[in-house]
C-alpha cells in the first residue's frame, strides 16, 4: 500500500485526543466501605458493566473517527500486483549463511547450520535451492534441483554442502550483501525467497539503511527472511592494532563490553623471539602495550611478527594480529646540485624517512657527477635544470630515453635560459618574479594523475618565483597557477619521463617544502618515476591482491597454511588473489619474495547485535517487488490501483452517524444516573 | 398531647444514643438509659415474685393492692404490704453479632455500639427483675460464652459487652447450633444483629430453638444510610465483610437499594412471625426507651 501524502499520517496523533478524554472520565470513583454488597450484586454490575462496554466501545468510534481521518487525508492507494507469486507457486530460495569472523564466537555457526537444515526440510517440493556463504566473498556451496524423482540426492548436495560450512575471516557489509544478492537471483520469473541466517552483527550495518534492500529484478519478486540467531551482546577482547615504532612494536588491545582485566600480550618475531607483557585493559576500553626493539632485533628482509594474546572469550580468531616489518637497506636516489649541503637535501631526506622509507638521498654535485653511475638508478633528481652542463644533459637525455625518470626543478641558473636542457622546454616572456605581497597562488590541479590523486592541501602552496615555461602538446600539466602558467608538468621521453617543477625544490621560491603536502608529494614522486607497484604489506581479510604486483604470470602466492592459491591455469586468468585466512601470505616475483600480513577487520570483533527492532524493520521492508519498467510494461493487463480514500470516507460517515447515536443514548443513560430526584420519588 | 415534663425531656434526651455513647463506662450507659427507660411506668420493676419474705412497708399509692397484708390490718388497722426477695425465675440469653459489618455507622453511633448499649441495658434491665443473664458473641464462630448467671456477674458481663470489636464475616448457623447445644433450660433470646444474611437461613437456625420453648426476640439494627442511602454521585462501595467491591450509581441507590432493604427487612419480619419470633428493626439513631419498653413488653406478654 502506499500514500499520495503520507504527511497526513501524522494527523494519527489525534487518536490520542479520545483516549486522554476518556481517561479524565472514567477516573475511578473513590472506594467507600459499605456494610454489605448482598443486596448490590447483580443487577447493578450487569448495568455498570453493560455502560462501561457502551463507552468503550463509543470511545473506539472516536478513534477511528480521527484514524479514518487522517488516512483519508494521505490518500492511500492499493496496488494490485498481477506479479504477486500465486499460492503454490514455485519458488527460488537463496540460502545464504553469514561467514563472517564474528560467526565463530561460541556455536553460532552450529546453529546456523541447523537452521539452515530446517529451511532446506521446509523447501516446496517444485523450488529450487542454492546454498550460499557470505563472509569475506559471497560464494555459491550447492544448488538443489526441483522435485524429481532424483529430489532427495538433489537436497542432499545442500545438506552435504552444509557440513563444509566455517566461519571465514572476513568482514560481512549487509549492505554490500544485499546488492550481492540481487546479482546473485539474476535471471528466472520465479519468485526468490532469499534467507539469511546471521549472527546480525549491529557493525555490520551500511551507513544508509535503504542499502539493505535487494535491488529490483525484472520479472521477479524478491523477499527477505531473516534468520536471526538471537544473540545477546558477548564480551570480547581483540588484538585492535600492531604497528612499527622508532622504538619498537606498539599493540592496542580492546575489550568490546569487556570488564576490566589483566591481559597479557605476547610478541612473537619470526617464530623465535617472544616478549610478554601483562597490563590491564579497562572495562570496555584500550590497553596499549608499547615492546621496546631496537633495528637489530629485527633480520634483514621481511620479518614476521606476531601479537596475540590469552584467549579468553569465545572468539579467538580476533586474539592473533599479524605485521610484517620489512628490513631492507634504503635505495639512494642521486640529487643532482651545485651543493650538497643546500637545504633541500635536509627537506628531501626527511621526506623520505617519512613517507619513503625504501629510498634515501644521495647529493652529487653537478661537477663531480659521474653519468656513468646514472644506470644504477631508476631514478634521479635535480633541484636546477639551468646548472646541468651540455655533457651531463646529453647523458641524461640518453638515460630517460631508455627508461629513465628525471624529477627536475629550476633555480637561479635556470632564470637566464631561453631553453632548459634535458627537456628542451623554452621560457615564455613573461616575469618570473610575483609582486611583493601578491604571490602566485595554485589554479587547477589535474587530481586524475596518480602523483596528485592522494596529495592534498597544494592550494596552500604560494610561490614568489615561478619560471614561465613553454608547454609543449605532448607536455600534461598537472598543476597550473591562477593565471594558467604551469607549475607541474610531465613530460615522457621516449621509454622515461620526466616531472618537472617551474619553481625551486627547496624554499627560496616558494613556501611548497614546509607544508605538509610536501612530503606526500615527494613520497608518491618517488613511487611513480620509479615504476614499483608497491604492495601494500598489511591487508585486511577478503581483501585482494592483485596479480600484477606478483608479476602476473610468473608469480605465485602462498597463503598462511603453506598452500600454493593459484593453479597453473589461475596464473593465466585470474585477475587477483582473494586473501581469505588470516596470517602471512608469501608472494613470490621472479628473484624475490614478499610477506603480506592479513589480519580480521576490527570491527569484526565488536559482537554487538542489531537490535530486534533494527531486524523487524529490515525484515518489513525486504520484499522488493520487480522492477517499475517491468511492471509498467505489464501495466496494459495489470489492474490500476485503488483509491482507497472514497471508501475511508464512506466509513467514516458511518463512524460519524454509529458515534453521534452511541453518544447521545450514552449520554441520556449518564444524566439519568445523575438525577436524584428520580430515586428518591420512587422511594 | 401533654408537654413532657423537664425531667422527662432530660430521661429521654438521656436514651439517645449519641449521648448514652458518650459516657465511657457500659455499666453507666445501661443503668442510664434503664432509669430513663422506665420512668412514668406504674409498675416498679424492681421485686421479683418468689414466696421469700422480705419486709413489711407502709402501703402507698401506686402499691399494687394485692400485696396488702390483710391479717396485719386486721390486727393494727394499718395497711402494710409485704415485700419478698426477688430470685431468678428466667434466663435471658444475648447473642450479639460482631461482624464486620456491625462497624458500619455515619452517625457517632455504629451499629455495633448501639448493639453494645442495647445488650448492656437490657441485662441490666433483666438482672434488676432477677433474671439470670447470658451472653454468646458471634460472628462466623462463636467469639465468646457466658452461661446465664445472676445479678452478681453483671460487671463482668457488662465489661465483657464492652470490650467486642467488629471483625470477621457473619453466620449464623454455626453460632445457633453451638448455642443449642449449651441450652436447655427455657427462657428468653434476644438476637442483636444487622441480618445481612438470608432470612430463610436465620429463620432455620432460629426455628430450633423456638421449638426449644426458647421466646426470640431479633433486634435488627440498621444505619439510617443503609434504609436511606445518600449519594450525589457513583461510587465504589466495598463490602466491609467481603471486601468485594460494587460500582454503584446514585440512581441504583436511591430508588432500587431501598426497596430491596425493605423487601429484606419485610421478609425477616414475615419469617419471624412464622416461628413466633418478634422483630424488632432499630435505627442507630432511636432513642434506646424503644428497645427496652419493646423487651419488657415482650416479657410480660411472654410470662
Amino acid at each position: 500500500m502506499n500514500f499520495l501524502a503520507p504527511l497526513f499520517l501524522a494527523g494519527l496523533g489525534a487518536v490520542a485526543l479520545p483516549v486522554w478524554l476518556h481517561l479524565l472520565q472514567t477516573q475511578t470513583p473513590e472506594r467507600q466501605p459499605f456494610s454489605s454488597a448482598m443486596l448490590l450484586r447483580m443487577s447493578e454490575q450487569r448495568i455498570h458493566l453493560r455502560r462501561r462496554l457502551r463507552y468503550l466501545l463509543l470511545m473506539a468510534l472516536r478513534i477511528a473517527l480521527f484514524a479514518l481521518l487522517a488516512l483519508a487525508f494521505s490518500q492511500p492507494l492499493w496496488q494490485r500486483s498481477s506479479t504477486t507469486a500465486a499460492a503454490g507457486e514455485n519458488k527460488e530460495h537463496l540460502i545464504v549463511i553469514d561467514t563472517s569472523l564474528s560467526m565463530g564466537q561460541g556455536d553460532r555457526m552450529a546453529r546456523a547450520v541447523a537452521e539452515a537444515s530446517t529451511v532446506i526440510a521446509g523447501l516446496g517440493a517444485g523450488d529450487t535451492a542454492r546454498l550460499v556463504t557470505a563472509g569475506e566473498s559471497v560464494d555459491v556451496l550447492a544448488t538443489s534441483a526441483p522435485a524429481t524423482a532424483t529430489v532427495p540426492e538433489s537436497r542432499s548436495r545442500l545438506t552435504t554442502a552444509l557440513d563444509g560450512v566455517k566461519a571465514g575471516a572476513g568482514r560481512l557489509d549487509y549492505g554490500v550483501l544485499a546488492a550481492g544478492m540481487s546479482e546473485l537471483a539474476g535471471a528466472g520469473t520465479e519468485p526468490v525467497v532469499i534467507h539469511f541466517i546471521s549472527d546480525f552483527e549491529a557493525s555490520g550495518l551500511p551507513s544508509q539503511f535503504g542499502a539493505l534492500i535487494p535491488r529490483a529484478l525484472p520479472n521477479r519478486t524478491q523477499e527477505l527472511k531473516l534468520h536471526p540467531l538471537n544473540e545477546a551482546t558477548a564480551p570480547n577482547w581483540a588484538v585492535d592494532y600492531l604497528r612499527r615504532t622508532p622504538q619498537g612494536l606498539d599493540v592496542g588491545v580492546r575489550g568490546h563490553h569487556t570488564a576490566a582485566s589483566d591481559i597479557t600480550v605476547t610478541i612473537g618475531l619470526n617464530g623465535a623471539r617472544e616478549v610478554k607483557q601483562t597490563r590491564q585493559v579497562p572495562a570496555n576500553g584500550l590497553g596499549e602495550y608499547s615492546f621496546a626493539l631496537p633495528d637489530v632485533a629485527f633480520a634483514t628482509g621481511d620479518n614476521r611478527i606476531v601479537a596475540s594474546l590469552q584467549s579468553v572469550d569465545g572468539l579467538a580468531a580476533d586474539d592473533r594480529r599479524y605485521l610484517v616489518v620489512p628490513n631492507v637497506p634504503a635505495i639512494p636516489v642521486p640529487l643532482l646540485t651545485t651543493r650538497t649541503d643546500a637545504p633541500l637535501v635536509r627537506y628531501l631526506s626527511t621526506a623520505f624517512a617519512t613517507a619513503a622509507r625504501q629510498y634515501r638521498v644521495e647529493p652529487d654535485s653537478l661537477a663531480t657527477f659521474d653519468a656513468r653511475t646514472l644506470e644504477r638508478s631508476s631514478w634521479v633528481v635535480a633541484d636546477d635544470l639551468g646548472a646541468i652542463s651540455p655533457q651531463l644533459a646529453t647523458a641524461l637525455t640518453d638515460y630517460i630515453t631508455k627508461g629513465g625518470s628525471l624529477f627536475a626543478a629550476v633555480g637561479e641558473r635556470s632564470l637566464a635560459l631561453e631553453t632548459l636542457p634535458v627537456t628542451g622546454q623554452r621560457v615564455a616572456k613573461g616575469d618570473a618574479t610575483a609582486r611583493e605581497g601578491q604571490p602566485f597562488n595554485v589554479g587547477r590541479i589535474d587530481s586524475t594523475h596518480p602523483l596528485l590523486a592522494a596529495t592534498d592541501g597544494w592550494r596552500g602552496v604560494s610561490v614568489t618565483r615561478l619560471l614561465p615555461l613553454e608547454v609543449a602538446a605532448d607536455d600534461r600539466v598537472l598543476i597550473a597557477m591562477e593565471d594558467g602558467r604551469p607549475l607541474l608538468i610531465e613530460r615522457k621521453v621516449g621509454e622515461g619521463r620526466i616531472v618537472m617543477l617551474a619553481t625551486s625544490l627547496d624554499n627560496t621560491w616558494n613556501d611548497l617544502p614546509v607544508h605538509p603536502v610536501f612530503v606526500s608529494f615527494i613520497a608518491e614522486t618517488a613511487r611513480y618515476l620509479s615504476g614499483e607497484q608497491t604492495l601494500s604489506r598489511q591487508q585486511v581479510a577478503g581483501a585482494s591482491l592483485p596479480l600484477s604486483v606478483t608479476g602476473g604470470a610468473s608469480g605465485q602466492v602462498v597463503d598462511p597454511q603453506g598452500q600454493t592459491v593459484l593453479s597453473l591455469a589461475d596464473t593465466r586468468r585470474a585477475q587477483d588473489v582473494r586473501l581469505r585466512q588470516m596470517g602471512f601470505y608469501q608472494v613470490y616475483t621472479p628473484g624475490k619474495e614478499t610477506l603480506v600480513a592479513v589480519n580480521a577487520d576490527a570491527r569484526e570483533s565488536d559482537l554487538e547485535p542489531m537490535t530486534a527492532e533494527q531486524i523487524a524493520r529490515w525484515q518489513q521492508a525486504a520484499v522488493v517487488a520487480p522492477q517499475q519498467a517491468v511492471a509498467a510494461a505489464e501495466s496494459q493487463v495489470a489492474p490500476p490501483p485503488v483509491e482507497l480514500w472514497r471508501y475511508l470516507l464512506i466509513l467514516l460517515v458511518l463512524v460519524v452517524l454509529a458515534e453521534s447515536l452511541l453518544g447521545n443514548r450514552y449520554l441520556t443513560g449518564h444524566l439519568h444516573d445523575l438525577e436524584p430526584d428520580a430515586g428518591r420519588a420512587s422511594s | 398531647m401533654s408537654t413532657p415534663l423537664p425531667s422527662q425531656r432530660e430521661g429521654v434526651r438521656l436514651l439517645q444514643p449519641e449521648v448514652l455513647a458518650g459516657l465511657a463506662n457500659l455499666e453507666l450507659i445501661a443503668r442510664a438509659a434503664v432509669e430513663g427507660s422506665l420512668i412514668g411506668l406504674h409498675r416498679s420493676p424492681l421485686f421479683g415474685f418468689s414466696q421469700e419474705f422480705a419486709e413489711y412497708r407502709s402501703y402507698t399509692e401506686g402499691d399494687d393492692p394485692r400485696f396488702i397484708d390483710w391479717n396485719v390490718y386486721a390486727r393494727s388497722d394499718r395497711t402494710y404490704i409485704k415485700r419478698f426477695l426477688g430470685e431468678t425465675n428466667s434466663h435471658l440469653m444475648l447473642l450479639i453479632d460482631s461482624s464486620a459489618s456491625m462497624g458500619y455507622g455515619t452517625t457517632p453511633v455504629t451499629k455495633l455500639r448501639y448493639a453494645q448499649i442495647l445488650a448492656a441495658s437490657l441485662a441490666y434491665i433483666a438482672s434488676r427483675q432477677h433474671d439470670a443473664v447470658g451472653m454468646m458473641v458471634f460472628d462466623e464462630e462463636v467469639r465468646s460464652y457466658r452461661p446465664p448467671s445472676g445479678r452478681n456477674k453483671l460487671h463482668g458481663l457488662l465489661h465483657t459487652i464492652d470490650a467486642i470489636t467488629s471483625s470477621r464475616k457473619t453466620d449464623m448457623e454455626k453460632p445457633f447450633s453451638r448455642f443449642r447445644e449449651h441450652i436447655a433450660k427455657r427462657g428468653m433470646v434476644a438476637v442483636i444483629s444487622d441480618f445481612y444474611c438470608d432470612p430463610k437461613a436465620l429463620i432455620e437456625g432460629v426455628k430450633p430453638l423456638a421449638f426449644q420453648g426458647q421466646d426470640v426476640i431479633l433486634f435488627q439494627i440498621l444505619d439510617p444510610r443503609e434504609l436511606r442511602p445518600d449519594l450525589s454521585e457513583a461510587a465504589v462501595l466495598e463490602d466491609m465483610e467481603t471486601g468485594q467491591t460494587v460500582e454503584v450509581s446514585p440512581a441504583f441507590m436511591q430508588k432500587d437499594y431501598p426497596e430491596r432493604i425493605k423487601a429484606h427487612i419485610r421478609s425477616l419480619q414475615e419469617a419471624a412471625a412464622g416461628i413466633g419470633a418478634d422483630h424488632v428493626l432499630l435505627e442507630t439513631t432511636v432513642s434506646l426507651d424503644v428497645p427496652l419498653r419493646n423487651y419488657l413488653l415482650f416479657r410480660q406478654r411472654r410470662r
